[in-house]
């Protein structure tokens, strides 16, 4: 079976019936989605009437047709809403900018800091990221407070994170102090020793599963007790065996934040960046969720490209102008390579609405911008996260975790 | 005010797809072939099922596109799949890629209509420029005489933070003084 899933037995379907949708086989159910992000779990039963063409005495149809299923009952006027908050027409920026400060001087995290205020868009998140907060302290005092500084003046939310290790209890309390969010790379290896403080204190982690990763409900409980609130998980590698050992874990790890949702405030980024439905809320999608500046000034399309090819290089803060990047071809190429219409299995997708691999990703693992998305271990990535999120959407707990989260999935 | 329109009636019906006889492949020791007509299967749902065998098979497709296409599958890891598997998974999504183009095309008027809609809500909102012009420089912040010296202030701080961090530099520290909380934690932990 290909990635996008098949019958065995084809159903029948009436021209007319069915408005725009994909499809996809999920265990016994077939969930069905359109291109602006709504859903509906159906068993088979269900699908084949709905392909054959629904009466109005159904008991789906209701369903079906507040969710813009039906083409003979189509809402054009709630849908062009959808495609308008949905497509790239309402996209005001990218929000995320990541500065690696490791080895970047005073003058140059000042242009940069200056460059990316010139961005527009109605927040800006700063993640600074440095092995050795000892070595950068300077730069990094003087970026968040610079950062800090200019959030006030332009009237703009400004969300500040730290990503790097070592820090004394004098730099803790200052980055606090700034409202500075504390986000650790961790390793996970077997199961976790619940009894042991980290010796690290922070909010968010980026957690790499080692080949020997095991229990993802224990860890799940780790991540509570100590205090994290967001939680990356990602694969020890991107291949086939790393991407299969990481579905499995992923799949526990949700299972135990469902079956915690109430007392667990760990949040899981990928629910929340996947489900946002929009390219830009994609976590690391080049140029538009995310640009990177390296020590040198260099502007990048996003942290992927920063840290593996210089094709994705922009410019250089001081010398690129902010509305000079829609015109440069690395970002006509990233965008056209980022966008599922123009990707032949993205724009079959059931999880069209919600996915897509960052170009710069594609680039580093398969060394085009385009990627080969049937033998994307990154495609398979996300649409094992979704099949895992999907799968569980009908179950009552799993919806109050995400409006916990702030998904918005009606 | 929602306009809930019957567009069965206002648009031409794409054909739906008719039941065709499952085409019989040309298996050999290494590859599957298929001779498909095109006007049977539609050149759309031919390449789409081709295009999704490739994390499993190197594809090609040699014929006249507008009458007959030839596939012909070879596995890239032959011990895993054999020619008659690749064929019959081939056939499975031959017959899905017809559902999912016969939903798409029949749908197409939907998605121009709806997209069409979109862009003029954007452009409701937004003055309409040229695709040529490019969008005007964001304001350059005008910043107030105390705003400009509070800036010169942290960079002299700043630089007298790195000043002192370089002096501090060869200063020898047997003790393990200057270790930061962490790293005292992580060597504690060690030990």
């Amino acid at each position: 079976m290909s990635k996008l899933t098949s019958f065995d037995k084809p159903p029948k379907s009436r021209a007319g019936a069915a408005a725009p949708h994909q499809y996809r086989i999920l265990g016994r159910r077939v969930l069905i989605t359109d291109e602006l992000g709504r859903w509906a779990l159906l068993t088979r039963p269900e699908y084949d009437r709905f392909l054959a063409g629904l009466k109005p005495s159904d008991p789906l149809w209701p369903l079906l047709q507040s969710r813009g299923f039906l083409a003979g009952a189509f809402d054009f006027d709630a849908a062009a809403r959808r495609q308008f908050e949905r497509s790239l027409l309402s996209w005001k920026g990218p929000a995320s900018h990541v500065i690696l400060v490791e080895r970047m001087d005073l003058a140059t995290a000042r242009r940069t800091v200056e460059f990316i205020f010139r961005c527009p868009g109605p927040q800006l998140t700063l993640e600074l990221v440095f092995q050795d907060a000892a070595s950068v302290w300077p730069v990094l005092w003087f970026i968040v407070q610079y950062a800090r500084r200019k959030g006030e003046w332009s009237r703009r939310p400004v969300f500040l994170i730290a990503r790097g290790k070592m820090m004394s209890p004098d730099q803790a309390d200052f980055l606090r102090s700034h409202g500075v969010t504390r986000s650790v790379i961790l390793e996970l290896d077997g199961k976790p020793d619940m009894k042991t403080a980290p010796d690290f204190r922070a909010q968010r982690a980026r957690a790499r599963l080692k080949p020997g990763a095991a229990e993802p409900r224990a860890w799940a409980r780790w991540f509570e007790k100590w205090g994290l609130e967001s939680v990356r998980l990602l694969p020890s590698s991107l291949d086939e065996k790393g991407t299969a050992a990481f579905l499995a874990f992923y799949g526990g790890f949700l299972d135990s934040l469902i079956e915690d949702g109430e007392r667990t405030n760990v949040r899981d980024e990928w629910a929340v960046g996947l489900l946002g439905g929009r390219l830009w809320n994609l976590p690391g999608m080049d140029v538009l969720e995310q640009l990177a500046y390296g020590a040198d000034g260099r502007v990048f399309s996003s942290e992927t490209a920063a840290t593996g090819t210089a094709a994705l290089a922009l410019g250089t803060v001081g010398e690129l102008r902010y509305q000079d990047i829609a015109r440069l071809p690395s970002t006509s190429a990233v965008i056209a390579a980022a966008s599922p219409d123009n990707q032949p299995l993205c724009s079959q997708c059931v999880y069209r609405a919600y996915c897509a691999v960052p170009p710069a990703l594609n680039h580093k693992i398969q060394g085009h911008v385009w990627g080969q998305t049937p033998s994307s271990d990154a495609c398979t990535l996300q649409m094992g996260i979704l099949d895992r999120i999907f799968g569980r959407l009908d179950d009552e707990k799993m919806l109050l975790l995400l409006g916990k989260w702030c998904v918005d999935l009606t | 005010m929602k306009s809930t329109k019957n567009i069965s009636k206002q648009r031409p019906q794409a054909a739906v797809p008719k039941k065709v006889a499952v085409v019989s492949p040309q298996l050999s020791s290494s590859d599957a072939a298929f001779s498909l007509d095109v006007k049977t299967y539609g050149l759309e749902s031919v390449l789409g099922a081709a295009y999704l065998m490739m994390d499993k098979a190197y594809v090609s497709l040699s014929g006249d596109r507008a009458k007959s296409v030839v596939v012909t599958l070879r596995a890239k890891d032959p011990a895993a799949i054999k020619p008659k598997a690749l064929a019959e998974e081939f056939l499975l999504d031959l017959a899905s890629q017809k559902i999912r183009w016969a939903v798409a095309k029949n749908n197409l008027p939907i998605r121009e209509f709806v997209a069409e809609q979109a862009v003029l809500i954007a452009n409701g909102r937004v003055a309409p420029s040229s695709a040529a012009a490019a969008p005007p420089e964001p304001p350059a912040e005008q910043l107030t005489d105390d705003q400009r010296a509070e800036i010169e202030k942290l960079i002299s701080e700043v630089e007298a933070e790195i000043k002192t961090m370089n002096d501090k530099k060869v200063v020898p520290d047997p003790k393990n003084i200057k270790a930061s909380w962490e790293e005292k934690q992580e060597q504690e932990n060690k030990a």
